[in-house]
């Protein structure tokens, strides 16, 4: 529309407009800057500089992004969460999809409290929910020994270094399939239900149903739990961190990228190099969901 | 469209960013002055308002500061504060050794918000008096010579930090090395609680052999402090820092003693004579009481652990003996122990000093050190009085435990940590666990740990040396 | 009609026997670390390290009120000043998040101001970056002005909610009809009025879910606190836990508290897990607006 035919209705209305969208988002713009925006730039302010404990602080511009894009810990951490993330994110999802499809086509008791019972653990905070599952992975305080004695066998060794891998897996599926799950489910529910009937009457099997009605329908919401539990596990930090407490030598302090910032911060006084991984991280997560929304920019509800 | 729209935004955001930083913010966080004369203060009222845990006996005394995480410290203040009327100690926090640090580091970098006095291990006092962070007071222009003779050697070595000049803390506790071992279990398979390495593997074996079902010791991947005791009873000073030269550290991590040890005990991981446990964790704590291990070689404190988690107050069937030699020449070894130090934002530098030397400085308060916290002396005096070495332990059968444990605090010589000890330990930790749990070579890998070490010391500004 | 109906159930049929199974092994996956939280809690130290039941089953002394009693005894009962901190940090910072999210959805859906298009599309982009990335340099920030180690450190980063903030404008571009404001304006109601008289109420359902998802996401924060937190009397309940756990790993004697670990997380978790079943069905019909778009 070109401006040429805006009324003087309509220009008022614009004045308007302007006046009360600002108004409107204002906080949240404040907030957005304080919180966000300046962090963001301090973090890379402070990146500029290199501290050593014999000379102090140099400036130094961009030697510590070189560093960090060549340190095999800050690598290695990346490649851990990227691993994570390809493991974890499809057996959440997987398993969240199917069940919600199982409750949704199940008009049962027994499913309707399946639901609200695998939404249980979303409530439980994580910290805590780490903590009980370091008990439960013990050879010798959790349940799997005894569990695992009535077939005759030894538990996995949850703890060492090979099994920490599924440890932190189980626990993240735990933790958050059931959440993913009530979204789907609710999306599913949102889908008109003579859709199915058509194709009931055509002789489709319920799991058809499922593949090929019910799943495409709701791609949105699928896209939009994979870009949540995309970004939640490359930033994966507070699982790893607390299981430390029970899994000292398997899990390293710099474990995840975000556990190399906080063990550079605080354990051996390097704030500005720690700056320089979570601005690294940063900008690597951006990086990787803008690669997956294009990848998915069909089914993306993100972005008008 | 619109994920041209989402990169444009992404852009955005990092350009407002970069915008911004063009401005500029205040100062860099770092390092400080190294102007000696400027760590000493004088002004007696900066700490009236300051708030403490404890309920001060003289409000109208001088207040000094004081972060510490002993156990039964308030008994500690309180006494203090019973019998000096010109100062009163205000205890401000009971954080605990990392976060301590981390919160002191904090400090630092803040520039304000330091206490006068505060705790600090041994392991981490190099770290706040090294190259630009030279956070604690040199206490010998207060008279810390004074009480020299009060101490053990090996202690104040410690608080020395590997120099002859200068004193950076006094030192209140420190953690000898012996051997636990279930008696019960020895006598239930015929076997001999072992003196010497050799024993300690034949012991092992003989004990599996025997069928029982638990591990004669473990080697803790984790137990940084605890391996260093170990090289050093074999001869190897694996680190060397001095406060006199601060831009000079060495490490000698790869030697053929270190080597000879750590293979020692891999065999034994190898041969599943031994387990490889992380302590510190439940896990740990449980087998400590439930019969998993036949010994355990720990610091003094492991005492407390034992009764806390088995609720055993007398009468278990531990035993305390020295801990195994490689040959009888070998020296006595410690892990851990604290002191109290002075840092540079003490506000009343000279009665700083005074708290830190006499916070624990007389046969009361040793008492209270010893009963009540729990605390392996480094008092002289303490570790040889008679009341002291016969006292009889009821949690192990009414042993006089202190007459294996005393000898090994006096008998320690001190040691030397780098100004970056935390990262070593990490990295020691990751070297370690790679050996003895995955089978790891371990003369390249201490090769190895030995490269990485010197790398970060060089980084760090350091000359390296072996 | 009838048999069409039952014809279809007789397809599903040999499919619900596996349905159900899978159901099943599923609540005993999802539900058998809660059990375990709830046995834990019954139980002393000894109880949980020498106790006879197993870890699955009650050991023979019942300590749950002892340990309750212990939790306000322990550190002056400074367990139950956490819980109440974390009440304070969700509530206060969720309800923050909740109105500030609100206003700036209806703002981005209601009103064609300049820049607005640029202006969301930074906060879509907000979106992605990680927030825990920024914590470390809000650290830093916040020790320079002296912020570090009080309240405010917690609350205020907690007011960001990009998330909530999408979901709002998401809302009201589909539910709210434009005709409906502007009735209310043409009746002479100004803009303020408009928003809380007529737009609010129809918002409801989206305000609940942002509302839950944000007391939940303080309720959870764990980093930041850790981070900028050093007075125990400020802890939530998340880092005040994993220091006695801390403690416990690491300290002898009466510094082992174990027991006061377990009951003290099955107490803490019993309020938002109830908040949660009971009101579930409110706050998702908010998510699916969000979840469903067109």
């Amino acid at each position: 529309m070109s401006a040429k035919y805006v009324s003087a209705k309509r220009r008022r209305r614009l004045s308007k407009d302007n006046l009360w969208g600002w108004f409107f988002t204002l906080p949240f713009g404040i907030v957005f800057i304080v919180f966000l925006v300046v962090p963001l730039v301090y973090a890379f302010y402070v990146s500029l500089f290199t501290y050593t404990q014999v000379r102090g602080s140099v400036f130094t511009g961009l030697e510590n992004y070189r560093r960090a894009f060549s340190d095999p810990i800050f690598l290695k951490g990346m490649g851990r969460v990227v691993i994570y993330t390809l493991v974890m994110v499809p057996i959440q999802l997987g398993l969240a999809l199917i069940l919600a499809l199982v409750i949704d086509s199940m008009m049962t008791r027994l499913a309707s409290a399946s639901r609200l019972l695998f939404f249980l653990p979303y409530a439980i905070p994580v910290v805590i929910g780490a903590l009980m599952w370091g008990f439960i992975y013990s050879k010798n305080l959790g349940p799997f020994t005894s569990i695992f004695a009535l077939f005759g066998r030894q538990p996995p060794d949850f703890l060492s270094t090979n099994g920490i891998f599924g440890a932190l897996v189980n626990m993240v599926t735990w933790q958050w399939t059931g959440y993913y799950m009530v979204i789907l489910y609710s999306a599913l529910r949102a889908i008109p239900h003579d859709l199915y009937e058509s194709a009931r009457l055509d002789g489709a099997s319920e799991l058809q149903i499922a593949v090929r009605i019910k799943t495409p329908m709701i791609s949105s919401s699928l896209v939009m739990v994979t870009i949540f539990s995309l970004i939640g596990t490359l930033q994966f930090y507070t699982e790893p961190m607390v299981l430390r407490n029970n899994a000292n030598s398997a899990i390293p302090p710099e474990y995840t990228p975000n556990m190399y910032a906080q063990a550079l911060a605080f354990n051996y006084n390097q704030i500005n190099y720690s700056a320089t991984i979570s601005f690294a991280l940063g900008l690597l997560v951006v990086i990787f969901s803008v690669i997956f929304m294009r990848v998915t920019r069909k089914q993306s509800g993100l972005g008008d | 469209m619109k994920t041209a729209r989402l990169m444009g935004a992404s852009v955005l955001v990092a350009v407002m960013a970069l915008a911004a930083g063009a401005c500029g913010s205040p100062g860099s966080p770092s390092g400080s002055s190294n102007n000696e004369a400027s760590q000493v203060h004088n002004d007696a009222k900066a700490n009236d308002t300051a708030k403490c845990r404890n309920t001060v006996k003289k409000p109208n005394a001088e207040k000094v500061t004081v972060w510490a995480w002993y156990p039964a410290f308030g008994k500690l203040v309180d006494h203090f504060n019973e019998t000096h009327d010109d100062l009163q100690v205000c205890w401000t926090s009971a954080d605990q050794s990392a976060k301590a640090y981390s919160r002191f580091n904090t400090t630092i970098k803040a520039k304000s918000g330091a206490p006068d006095v505060i705790q600090l291990e041994y392991a981490v006092m190099p770290q706040f008096a090294s190259g630009v962070e030279k956070h604690l007071v040199d206490l010998s222009k207060f008279g810390v010579d004074k009480i020299r003779s009060n101490y053990t050697a090996g202690a104040w070595k410690d608080v020395q930090l590997g120099g002859s000049k200068g004193v950076y803390g006094v030192p209140v506790d420190v953690g000898p090395v012996v051997m636990y071992y279930r008696k019960d279990i020895f006598d239930k398979y015929q076997v001999k609680p072992p003196t010497t390495w050799d024993e300690y593997e034949q012991a092992g074996r003989e004990l599996k052999q025997k069928g029982y079902a638990g591990h004669i010791g473990n080697w803790q991947p984790n137990g940084t402090l605890f391996n260093y005791a170990y090289y050093d009873q074999n001869g190897a000073k694996v680190f060397k820092y001095s406060a006199n030269d601060p831009e000079n550290v060495g490490i000698n991590i790869n030697s053929d003693k270190v080597k000879k040890v750590v293979s020692f005990w891999q065999k034994l991981a190898k041969d599943d004579i031994v387990a490889t446990d992380d302590t510190d964790t439940a896990e740990w704590n449980k087998k400590n009481v439930d019969g998993s291990y036949a010994t355990i070689i720990h610091a003094s404190w492991l005492v407390g652990y034992l009764n806390g988690v088995s609720g055993v107050q007398e009468g278990s069937q531990w035993q305390i003996a020295k801990a195994p030699v490689w040959d009888q020449s070998d020296p006595d070894v410690n892990c851990g122990g604290s002191g109290m130090a002075v840092t540079d934002q003490a506000k009343h530098t000279e009665a700083a000093a005074k708290v830190a030397m006499e916070l624990f400085g007389d046969d009361a308060a040793q008492d209270i050190a010893v009963n009540d916290s729990g605390l392996y002396p480094t008092w002289t005096k303490k570790l040889s009085s008679a009341a002291f070495l016969d006292r009889q332990e009821p949690f192990f059968g009414n042993q006089k435990i202190n007459k294996i444990i005393a000898p090994v605090a006096q008998g320690y010589k001190g040691y030397q940590f780098l100004p970056f000890q935390t990262y070593a330990n990490d990295e020691q930790t990751k070297t370690l666990s790679a050996i003895l749990r995955d089978g790891k070579n371990a003369s390249t890998s201490l090769d190895s740990l030995q490269q990485t070490l010197s790398d970060y010391a060089k980084q760090q500004g350091f000359k390296v040396s072996q | 009609m009838l048999k069409e109906k039952d014809a279809a159930r007789r397809i599903a049929q040999p499919h619900r026997v596996g349905s159900n199974l899978l159901l099943i092994v599923c609540i005993i996956y999802f539900l058998m670390p809660v059990w375990w939280l709830v046995v834990a809690a019954t139980k002393s130290n000894s109880g949980l390290f020498m106790g006879t039941g197993g870890s699955l089953w009650f050991d023979k002394h019942f300590a749950l009120f002892d340990n309750i009693k212990e939790l306000s005894t322990y550190e002056g009962g400074i367990y139950w000043r956490w819980l109440l901190n974390s009440f304070l940090y969700a509530f206060v910072g969720g309800l923050g998040a909740t109105i500030i999210s609100v206003m700036a959805g209806y703002g981005f859906a209601k009103f064609r101001f300049a820049g607005r298009n640029a202006y969301f599309d930074i906060v879509l982009g907000a979106l992605m970056i990680p927030t825990t990335a920024l914590v470390i340099p809000t650290f830093i920030l916040m020790s320079q002005i002296g912020m570090n180690d009080t309240l405010w450190a917690v609350l205020l980063p907690s007011l960001l909610s990009p998330f909530g903030t999408y979901l709002m404008r998401v809302y009201c571009t589909g539910s709210l009809p434009d005709e409906m404001l502007e009735a209310a304006r043409v009746d002479g109601a100004g803009e303020i009025r408009t928003f809380i008289q007529v737009a609010l109420p129809i918002m409801t359902p989206a305000i609940t879910t942002v509302f839950l998802l944000s007391v939940v996401n303080c309720w959870n924060n764990y980093f930041l606190p850790q981070v900028v937190l050093a007075d125990t009397k400020l802890f939530p309940i998340t880092v005040g836990l994993t220091q006695w756990q801390a403690k416990s790993n690491a300290g002898s004697g009466s510094e082992q508290v174990w027991n006061l670990i377990t009951s003290g997380a099955f107490i803490s978790v019993i309020p938002l897990v109830l908040a949660f079943l009971f009101l579930q069905k409110y706050w998702v019909s908010g998510l699916t607006a969000g979840a469903v778009k067109e």
